[in-house]
């Protein structure tokens, strides 16, 4: 029994470590897991269609560009359930700050906001700031669009308030639901669908 | 020679004069008047009386389990078969949800509410208190454990499944995170078992328990699937984790057989000596000692708060009593507290040196028998030490003082404190100390004190630690009589600067508590008499000894417990039992 049990773990640590499709390293497994815009041309990723799930609403889906991620920002504090979805940005200078907060809402609520055009074609972009001083900014992009809300909570330290909001704005994207869903519908030979069919509860 | 053969069958010993064998007599090995038994030695390989190990049904529970686990990753990782566990799942998933009407979904709704935090948050800690409450602290720390363990586990495998929630249906359910395993089932179910197993006895009420679970944890699987919040997969999975950790647990740490639950008050250190370790008592007494043992009884539970004593009836001309102590892991953790307790309250008086395993500290207390016993002591006759399972649990055996009476309900006359002050003289002279010097500590016998629970005696103690003996045998003694009785009588064999001495090393916290609450009972100050009586009143010597040792422990500990404190809270916290 004492000899099997090693075995055993070992298989199990070599299935796990197989994971999903697409994820024959360690980077992909962990990347695999991450809420980003699409992994090896596929945008089939768990978190996207979790988020798309969260907020059925949603024709868009915010989600991290890994091509344009700097190496100076990590994503962090995932978190989805049903109604929210939640993650963050931290400068890697500054581990236990999330300097970015994206939320995926259906409905956000708006202080004192500016619209500014959007960068994203189909969504409306509106721009609200809290505090500058010192070297510190704080403050809030909204992106409105059909059936959802995404908002990023931004509070940037350092002096340099410039260079991390261009930087986040360039790493922050969004995914079409429909796209999701076309994805799964190939993935699954039409078997599955991300939405249930009209008329079905 | 006090111990004598009788026609060759029994070992019999003269009780008033016996005296502890000389350098060229052996030791009995045998209790006086017992019957010889077969003694038997243990071969290798063959299993300890009380062998620990898994229960079959545990041992198959985890090697079952993490198949399934292997067998159900590299199904995942397959696209093929992933997708026909897909298929499957969703075809279930959307048959239940064309039986949704408003009504049912109102039920199942609240069935959804089973596997809440907030219920897993009730049912965790209304737990923890009741085994707080009966001081199941085994249990305890094993239920604390196995549901964070599942808790844990269940994290990592939805990190590694990164299941999304079912496709293709109204999700109508309060969901967080991923599916795979499902986390309310899993945790509802891990909640459940180890309830079941830390607060039902074994016997009827736990198999209903076990029924129960299945009902409860079938309607939250089947609402669950019902509202689309998981898939038949992910509430099976979450299933298999949430019974096994938890069986797994109990059985390997808290097994039944040792750690029965029971809902006797009494003192936590005392191990049930019943079912399989009554049995293993039995046998192991009679194998290593060589007797024929007709019962094993708990004794004197009360005054005992370091191990388990027991009377043990051995067949003998007539039936003989001996008196056991049986030790755990337990009680090698209460000496250490103990231990870590005094250095703290009063810094280092003498050595608080803990033990580090059982079979030293049964060694110990066998080791001070012996001593006391060659001393000349009058204190029982040590027979040797029995092992119920190695390492962990081990028994002390020795003579049991028939027909004797504790001192504070026994008449103390002049003789009687004359028997009591000169075994502080043998020790004395024999270097020794008691260092429990009590009432309860103190039997009289046909006229003649007896020392007993020697388990604290210590070889060359400090001055300081010998007058204490002295100034607590007095004033036990004079719980039963008077102060100026003994103080005369201890003129007999003591100088007068030596019990002006030893009332100055005396004071509260050396007292034990049983002779401070005698003295408080009887409402006596004992102490101010015998000072009163002095020719001289002596200086008080400092008990409390301040050192960068202490004062280094007790900072450390004050930081120990707010970061204990802070890391659990942090932890229940994430845990979602906060």
């Amino acid at each position: 029994m004492r000899r099997l049990l090693p075995l055993v773990l070992v298989v199990l640590l070599a299935g796990c470590a197989m994971g999903a499709p697409g994820e024959q390293d360690a980077g992909g497994f962990a990347v695999w897991r991450q809420p980003v815009c699409e992994f090896q041309g596929n945008v089939r990723v768990p978190l996207l269609v979790l988020m798309a799930q969260a907020v059925p609403t949603a024709s868009q889906l915010p989600c991290v560009d890994l091509d344009h991620l700097t190496a100076e920002w990590i994503v962090s504090d995932v978190f989805v359930r049903n109604g929210r979805a939640r993650f963050a940005l931290d400068s890697i200078h500054d581990l236990d700050h999330h300097a970015v907060v994206v939320v995926l809402e259906r409905t956000c609520r708006f202080g004192k906001v500016t619209r500014v055009p959007s960068d994203h074609p189909g969504i409306q972009r509106y721009q609200e700031v809290s505090e500058i001083h010192s070297g510190e900014f704080r403050g809030a992009i909204h992106y409105l669009f059909r059936g959802g809300c995404v908002t990023y909570r931004l509070d940037f330290r350092g002096g340099e308030q410039a260079r991390p909001l261009g930087d986040v704005v360039l790493a922050l994207g969004f995914v079409t639901r429909d796209a999701v869903a076309a994805a799964i519908r190939d993935d699954s030979g039409g078997r599955l669908s991300l939405d249930p069919a009209a008329g079905r509860r | 020679m006090a111990i004598v053969r009788t026609g060759g069958e029994f070992l019999a010993v003269e009780p008033t004069l016996r005296h502890p064998p000389t350098a060229t007599e052996p030791a009995s090995a045998r209790p006086p008047r017992v019957a010889p038994g077969r003694r038997r030695r243990r071969p290798s390989g063959e299993a300890p009386p009380l062998p620990r190990a898994l229960h079959t049904s545990g041992r198959w529970w985890l090697v079952a389990t993490g198949l399934v686990l292997v067998v159900w990753t590299v199904v995942l990782s397959n696209l093929t078969t992933r997708l026909a566990v897909l298929d499957a799942d969703q075809a279930v998933v959307q048959q239940l949800a064309e039986l949704r009407t408003a009504a049912l979904t109102d039920v199942m709704q609240a069935v959804h509410a089973l596997g809440s935090r907030w219920t897993i948050r009730v049912l965790y800690w209304a737990t923890v208190i009741v085994l707080l409450v009966f001081r199941r602290f085994r249990h305890l720390f094993v239920f604390v454990g196995a549901t964070l363990l599942v808790i844990a586990v269940h994290a990592i495998l939805v990190y590694v499944f990164a299941r999304p929630r079912p496709y293709g249906v109204e999700i109508l359910g309060d969901w967080t995170g991923f599916a795979h395993p499902s986390r309310p089932v899993a945790v509802l179910t891990a909640t459940l078992m180890s309830m079941l197993y830390s607060l039902a006895p074994q016997g009827r009420i736990r198999q209903l328990g076990k029924l129960a679970i299945g009902v409860l944890v079938g309607a939250l699987s089947l609402a669950l699937m019902y509202l689309a919040v998981n898939s038949p997969t992910d509430v099976g999975i979450g299933a298999i984790i949430g019974v096994t950790i938890p069986l797994v647990a109990f059985r390997l740490l808290a097994p039944n057989e040792v750690f029965p639950v029971t809902y006797r008050r009494g003192s936590a250190a005392h191990l049930d000596i019943g079912g399989r370790r009554g049995e293993a008592i039995h046998h192991a007494i009679e194998d290593q000692l060589g007797v024929q043992v007709l019962e094993v009884k708990p004794f004197g539970l009360s005054g005992s708060a370091g191990s388990t004593p027991m009377r043990v009836r051995v067949k003998g001309d007539p039936d003989t009593w001996l008196f056991a102590k049986l030790y755990a892991g337990s009680h090698l953790r209460a000496d250490r507290w103990y231990k870590l307790g005094r250095t703290l309250l009063y810094g280092r008086l003498e050595d608080e040196k803990p033990f580090n395993t059982v079979r030293r500290l049964v060694q110990q207390e066998d080791y001070a028998l012996r001593l006391m016993y060659g001393a000349g002591v009058r204190s029982p006759e040590p027979f040797g030490v029995v092992e119920i399972t190695p390492e962990r649990e081990y028994i002390v055996v020795t003579e049991f003082f028939d027909n004797a009476v504790e001192i504070g309900d026994a008449e103390v006359d002049d003789a009687i404190i004359d028997d009591g002050l000169r075994i502080i003289r043998r020790l004395w002279d024999a270097g020794l100390a008691h260092r429990d010097v009590k009432p309860a500590n103190l039997l009289v016998r046909e006229g003649r004190v007896h020392m007993i629970d020697v388990f604290f005696a210590e070889v060359r103690p400090s001055p300081w630690r010998q007058a204490v003996d002295l100034a607590n045998m007095m004033l036990v003694l004079a719980t039963r009589s008077s102060a100026e009785r003994v103080y005369e009588r201890a003129k007999l064999l003591f100088r007068d600067d030596e019990i002006a001495e030893a009332f100055a090393a005396t004071r509260g916290i050396t007292m034990p508590s049983q002779l401070r609450r005698t003295m408080r009972e009887q409402g006596r100050d004992l102490h101010a008499e015998f000072l009163h009586l002095l020719p001289e009143r002596p200086a008080p010597i400092a008990v409390q000894h301040w050192s960068v040792r202490r004062i280094g422990l007790m900072i450390g500990m004050v930081l120990l417990v707010l970061f204990v404190v802070l890391l659990a809270a942090s932890y229940f916290k994430s845990a979602g039992l906060l």
